[in-house]
């Protein structure tokens, strides 16, 4: 079976299952906007609008003028990181181990196509299915906020949403593959519990990365998140809106392509040998 | 079998059941103290007096824990090992979701939200950039009482949303969900959501952890009296929809989500 076609299974299956997954994704959805709103309520009632303000400001390093709008619409933006890493790490670790150890389809794939090529495909098309269908949410949000330029601004941001969400899909299958085939893992819903909120503590996502502190920092730095953060911040912010940014995001993109096929490859090789 | 004794039993069941489950205890509370952060964490970051935020929202944090705690050791009952085949099991031996309840505050409620609650402490110290002393509870008693006041909670959700889980085909996201109700009162403070907030049970016991940082709405001495009754109102409500729950199970069976 060539790529074009395991990708084409892949996308009718992944469609097949969002009618099953709509509740997941509200429950997504709904946390999401939950803790961006926590987040402003909570500095709200402490600082007061001005304080608030003036300390975003400072903090992003913003010279030009912002108001509370603005702050509201990069926090629902930013929340958008959240959703998507819950969705994508989750579903993603959850998959492969449930199919290599539980409902035993391994043999049936393995039989009709190569497993590399299966895990590639399915990293593409589940990062770009999560990138849309649970960041639909922001769409929302910031035409509640902003009005018909919070579509503007959304259409901006799905392309980046996306490539994270595959990027982060790939890096998923880095971590998980070794997991399942080399150490045989078996309380798998560990891995999403624990990488999820680590990796997105450790990334930042509302607040500049360097204010983190380093021992969150370090796990975070194997993922895509903190640059990806670091840029959704800058483009949203309009601290730098350089190409240099849709370059490096491409970069990241190409790293973690890279080394999903290569893990994929060692575990097709692993599996085939006997598993 | 007197009652206490019953009572000593089930904890020192639920405490050698638990040995099962070290990793996933390790994994939740590595989960909910990273939530946490993201939460606490950025609005740290952007508030002009940090420690305001320490001494107003987080000592609500623990009795959330046991609320949401609760609810999880109900899914457990009711999905994880209905699943397994062990609730039959339990039931047989008359542990209902009562007794469950009773089973497991200890370890899945009570040690879970205690060390969630100090590891949320010390991270908080370090986005505020004060020493670990300063974000420390000042007053020790409300402190010790509130956590007392915390396991009726745990018993009360745990009953509360077992009935629900018995009694409906309800999905796991909706539950999830569910939980962030057990938000209000607890770390949003009466002084957010007003009076409004006393009319949740679980408030008071959040409001002697409040009490113990010197942010409390209502006044120590009344607060006390307040808790003594609210916690037998909570267990008296507790054992009549456990037994509600109880007999619902009997006879109609567990209703689940089927395909």
């Amino acid at each position: 079976m060539r790529f074009i076609n395991v990708l084409r299974a892949i996308i009718y299956r992944e469609i097949r299952f969002l009618k099953r997954m709509i509740p997941e994704y509200i429950s997504l959805s709904f946390l999401s906007t939950l803790f961006a709103m926590s987040i402003i309520g909570i500095a709200l009632s402490v600082s007061g609008f001005n304080g608030l303000v003036s300390k975003f400001s400072q903090i992003f390093n913003i010279s030009g003028k912002i108001t509370f709008t603005d702050i509201v619409a990069a926090v629902i933006a930013f929340s958008g990181i959240l959703s998507l890493t819950t969705d994508c790490v989750g579903s993603v670790s959850q998959v492969i181990i449930y199919e290599a150890n539980m409902i035993e389809v391994l043999h049936i794939i393995a039989q009709s196509t190569y497993l590399y090529l299966y895990y590639m495909a399915f990293g593409l098309v589940y990062g770009a299915v999560s990138g849309i269908v649970s960041t639909l949410y922001i769409l929302i949000l910031l035409l509640m906020t902003l009005g018909i330029y919070g579509a503007y601004i959304y259409l901006i941001l799905i392309p980046i949403y996306v490539i994270t969400g595959i990027a982060l899909s790939y890096y998923t299958i880095t971590i998980t593959l070794p997991l399942t085939y080399i150490v045989k893992m078996r309380r798998y819903w560990t891995i999403s519990q624990v990488l999820v909120p680590i990796l997105i503590a450790g990334a930042g996502v509302f607040i500049p990365v360097n204010l983190v502190p380093l021992f969150m920092r370090v796990i975070a730095y194997t993922s895509p998140l903190p640059e990806v953060c670091m840029i959704l911040q800058q483009m949203f912010l309009k601290i730098s809106q350089s190409p240099t940014m849709l370059l490096m995001l491409m970069l990241i993109f190409m790293i973690y392509v890279g080394l999903a096929t290569y893990i994929s490859y060692k575990t097709e090789r692993l599996v085939r040998r006997g598993l | 079998m007197s009652y206490l004794s019953k009572i000593i039993a089930l904890i020192r069941i639920g405490v050698r059941l638990s040995k099962f489950f070290v990793t996933s205890y390790i994994s939740t509370i590595l989960n909910s103290v990273f939530w946490g952060v993201v939460v606490f964490g950025s609005a740290l970051v952007f508030a002009k007096e940090p420690l305001q935020i320490v001494y107003f929202y987080l000592p609500g944090l623990l009795v959330f824990g046991m609320a949401s705690g609760g609810v999880w050791a109900a899914t457990d009952y009711f999905r994880f090992y209905y699943h397994q085949g062990l609730t039959d099991m339990f039931l047989e031996c008359g542990v209902g979701i009562f007794e469950y309840s009773i089973m497991t505050f200890l370890v899945d409620g009570l040690l879970i939200s205690s060390l969630t609650f100090i590891f949320m402490l010390f991270i908080a110290s370090l986005y505020a950039n004060v020493s670990m002393i300063e974000v420390l509870p000042k007053f020790y008693t409300p402190l010790l009482i509130g956590v007392a006041s915390s396991i009726p909670v745990f018993i009360f959700s745990c009953c509360i949303v077992g009935l629900l889980l018995a009694t409906t085909p309800i999905e796991m996201a909706w539950i999830n969900m569910l939980q962030f109700v057990f938000l209000l009162g607890t770390i949003i403070p009466p002084q957010i959501l007003g009076t409004f907030s006393f009319f949740l049970p679980w408030t008071i016991p959040s409001e002697l952890m409040r009490a113990a940082y010197g942010t409390n709405m209502i006044p120590i001495p009344e607060l006390y009296v307040i808790d003594l009754i609210t916690v037998i109102i909570m267990i008296i409500i507790s054992i009549v929809i456990a037994k509600i729950c109880d007999k619902q199970v009997r006879k109609k069976g567990i209703s689940i989500r089927r395909g």
